[in-house]
C-alpha cells in the first residue's frame, strides 16, 4: 500500500477564518501566504523523504483552507522540488473549467515530470460550483463530457473539432503529447454511479474520500463488479482513498486534541449558508426552490452540512489498522491523507509527517 | 426569402433516407436538398448520383455523404470535381487503417489527397464501428479537411445528436473551412 500527502498548502492562519465559504480575501495578509506556501512546499518535501510516493494536489476555490484554487500552477512548483514522487492531480473540477485548458496543463505537467502524473477527474463540493458560474444541473454532464474530451485531446493525432451538449471547439490540437501512452495515469474521484461507471468503462482508476469503509467498500464493489464486465481489473495504484488525520504519539493524546476541537467548536472544513447550500443541491437534482421558505441567516452564517469529519485519529497503531480496514475491506492501494486540520501549525504537521513516515509508513508498505 | 432557381443546392446521400429525415428538413431551410436514389454503394453508384443531380442543380453544390454512402460521396468529388463546393463526410467508412478487421477499399485512401474541395469528416464520438485511427488519416490525407467528433453520438449521429448534427452541417455548408472562427458574440450585457 502507498501513502500520498495531500499538499493542502493552508494558510498558517487558517484557525481564525470564519466557519462560513468564502473565506473573505482581507483574511489573507501577504507576508503570511508567502511563508504558508514555503512551509506547504517543505512538508511535501519532508514527505517524499520520509517515503511517501505520491504528492496530491485538489482544486477549492476561495478559502485558505486548501489554498490550490489553481492546482496545476502549484503542481509544478511542488514536482521541481520532489523529484521521485507521483504528482496527482486530484484534481482539476472539470465541470468548473475548460476541459481543454485542463488537458494542456496535464499534459504539460506530465512532460515536466517525465511521467509521474496522476490525474484525476471530479465534479467538485457544492460551494465550488459558484465559483465560475456554472449551473448546479449541469455538474453531472460536463464532468462526463469533460473526461471524454480530454482523452480525446490526449489522444488524437490531428486536430479535431468538438460538438459537445455543453463545449464547442472547432480547433483542439493539444501540445505536448503526454509523455505516458495514450495518457496519464487517470481516475474519477466519484461516489455515483454514473461517474463510477465510466471509470469502470473507460480503465480508469476509482476515487473515493471521506466516508467510512463500509460505504466505499460498497461502491468499490460495484466499480470491480463493472470493471470485470468491461474484461479488466484494476492496479491496486487505481484504488485510492482520501481521508483526514490526526495522528499522534498515542491514542490518548489524539483524542485529547479531538476533544479540545470539538469543545471550541471547530469546524474541520468548510460550511455553507443553509440558504445557499439548500439551492445548490435542489439545482444539482433539479428540484425547484420555494425562496419563501428559504432564509439568509445570520450575518455570520448559519451552519450546515459542515465538512467531513476526521477519517483517521490516534496513535501509529490505532491510525495503522483505521487505514488497513480500507486495504483489507475495499482494495484501497493508495491512501492519500489531509494533515493540515485547521488548529495545527507547519511544526505540528511536521512532526505529524515525521512520526508517520517512522511509525505507520513502513507497516503500510508491507500491505 | 429567395426563389429556388437563384438557392444553391446541397445533395445527401444516404442508404437510409429515413435516417437523414431531420438533416434533410434542416438544410431545406437554407438550401435545396437533393437526394438521389442509390441502388448501391459500389464503384461507378457516383455516376449514377451525377446524372441525377446534373439537370436539377444550380450550380456547385455541397455533398452530404452518410456511412456507407460517404464512400460514393469522395468517388463522386474525385469525379466531378468542379461540382462540388463542399464535401461533408458523415460516419464515412471508406479508409481502412492497418489491422482493421472491417473497412472499405485501400485504393479510394490512396486518393484522397486527390480531393480538390473543403472537406469535413463528422464522426460520433463513441461510434465502435469505425476505427479510431480512422479520423485522422481523413485529415492528414485530404487536403482541406476539418474532422468533428460529435459527443454522445454513435454511428448514426443524425437520430443521436440530430440537431448538434444539423448545426455543425449547416455552419459548414455556409462557411466552409472559416466555420473554426467563432461568430457568435459572447458579449452578456453589450
Amino acid at each position: 500500500m502507498k501513502a500520498s500527502y495531500l499538499g493542502a498548502m493552508g494558510y498558517a492562519h487558517r484557525r481564525d477564518f470564519p466557519p462560513t465559504w468564502p473565506t473573505p480575501p482581507s483574511y489573507s495578509d501577504p507576508t503570511t501566504s508567502v511563508q504558508s506556501y514555503q512551509d506547504g512546499i517543505e512538508e511535501c518535501e519532508f514527505a517524499e523523504e520520509m517515503g511517501f510516493e505520491w504528492v496530491s494536489f485538489s482544486e477549492h476555490h476561495y478559502s485558505g483552507r486548501i489554498a490550490t484554487g489553481t492546482p496545476a500552477v502549484m503542481a509544478a512548483a511542488v514536482a521541481e522540488r520532489c523529484k521521485s514522487v507521483k504528482i496527482a492531480m486530484l484534481g482539476p473540477l472539470l465541470p468548473l473549467n475548460n476541459p481543454i485548458r485542463a488537458a494542456e496543463e496535464l499534459t504539460l505537467l506530465d512532460n515536466i515530470t517525465n511521467g509521474r502524473l496522476v490525474m484525476g477527474f471530479l465534479r467538485g463540493t457544492p460551494n465550488e460550483d459558484q465559483v465560475y458560474g456554472v449551473h448546479p444541473s449541469e455538474g453531472r454532464g460536463r464532468l462526463l463530457e469533460g473526461m471524454d474530451l480530454i482523452l480525446k485531446a490526449m489522444t488524437e493525432p490531428e486536430p479535431f473539432s468538438w460538438e459537445g451538449r455543453y463545449y464547442q471547439y472547432r480547433t483542439v490540437a493539444v501540445w505536448p503529447r503526454p509523455v505516458q501512452q495514450p495518457f496519464p495515469s487517470a481516475l474519477v474521484a466519484t461516489r455515483s454511479d454514473d461517474a463510477v461507471q465510466y471509470a469502470a468503462e473507460h480503465g480508469l482508476g476509482l476515487g473515493v474520500s471521506f466516508v467510512p469503509w463500509e460505504q466505499v467498500a460498497g461502491i468499490t464493489e460495484k466499480y470491480l463488479k463493472w470493471c470485470d464486465e468491461a474484461g479488466w481489473q484494476p492496479e491496486p495504484d487505481q484504488l485510492v482513498f482520501r481521508g483526514s488525520i490526526y495522528l499522534a504519539e498515542t491514542d490518548r493524546e489524539a483524542q485529547d486534541w479531538f476533544n479540545a476541537q470539538t469543545d471550541q467548536g471547530r469546524a474541520p472544513g468548510m460550511a455553507l449558508r443553509s440558504s445557499v447550500s439548500q439551492v445548490i443541491q435542489a439545482s444539482r437534482s433539479g428540484q425547484d426552490v420555494d425562496y419563501r421558505n428559504v432564509f439568509a441567516g445570520s450575518a455570520s452564517g448559519d451552519i450546515v452540512g459542515g465538512a467531513p469529519g476526521l477519517t483517521f485519529v490516534g496513535g501509529p497503531d490505532t491510525v495503522f489498522e483505521q487505514i488497513k480496514a480500507y486495504h483489507d475491506q475495499c482494495g484501497t492501494g493508495v491512501i492519500d491523507l489531509f494533515f493540515q486540520q485547521p488548529s495545527l501549525t507547519h511544526r505540528d504537521v511536521m512532526a505529524e509527517i515525521d512520526l508517520f513516515g517512522r511509525e505507520v509508513l513502513p507497516r503500510l508498505k508491507e500491505l | 426569402m429567395a426563389s429556388d432557381q437563384v438557392r444553391e443546392s446541397v445533395v445527401i446521400l444516404d442508404g437510409s433516407e429515413a435516417r437523414s429525415s431531420n438533416l434533410r428538413d434542416g438544410l431545406a431551410q437554407r438550401w435545396v436538398v437533393l437526394e438521389p436514389r442509390l441502388d448501391d454503394f459500389g464503384p461507378g453508384a457516383e455516376d449514377q448520383v451525377a446524372a441525377a443531380v446534373a439537370p436539377l442543380a444550380s450550380g456547385p453544390y455541397g455533398l452530404v455523404g452518410v456511412s456507407a454512402a460517404a464512400t460514393v460521396a469522395i468517388r463522386h468529388a474525385l469525379r466531378s470535381p468542379e461540382s462540388v463546393a463542399a464535401l461533408i463526410l458523415v460516419s464515412p467508412m471508406a479508409v481502412r487503417p492497418a489491422g482493421s478487421p472491417v473497412g472499405a477499399t485501400h485504393d479510394l485512401e490512396a486518393q484522397l489527397d486527390q480531393i480538390q474541395c473543403p472537406t469535413l469528416a463528422v464522426f460520433g464520438q463513441a461510434d465502435g464501428t469505425i476505427d479510431p485511427a480512422a479520423p485522422s488519416i481523413y485529415r492528414s490525407r485530404i487536403p482541406n479537411c476539418n474532422v468533428a467528433f460529435v459527443y454522445d453520438a454513435g454511428h448514426d449521429i443524425a437520430a443521436e445528436r440530430p440537431q448538434s448534427l444539423l448545426n455543425l452541417v449547416t455552419d459548414y455548408l455556409e462557411r466552409r473551412e472559416t466555420f473554426i472562427v467563432q461568430s457568435r458574440s459572447g458579449a452578456i450585457n453589450p
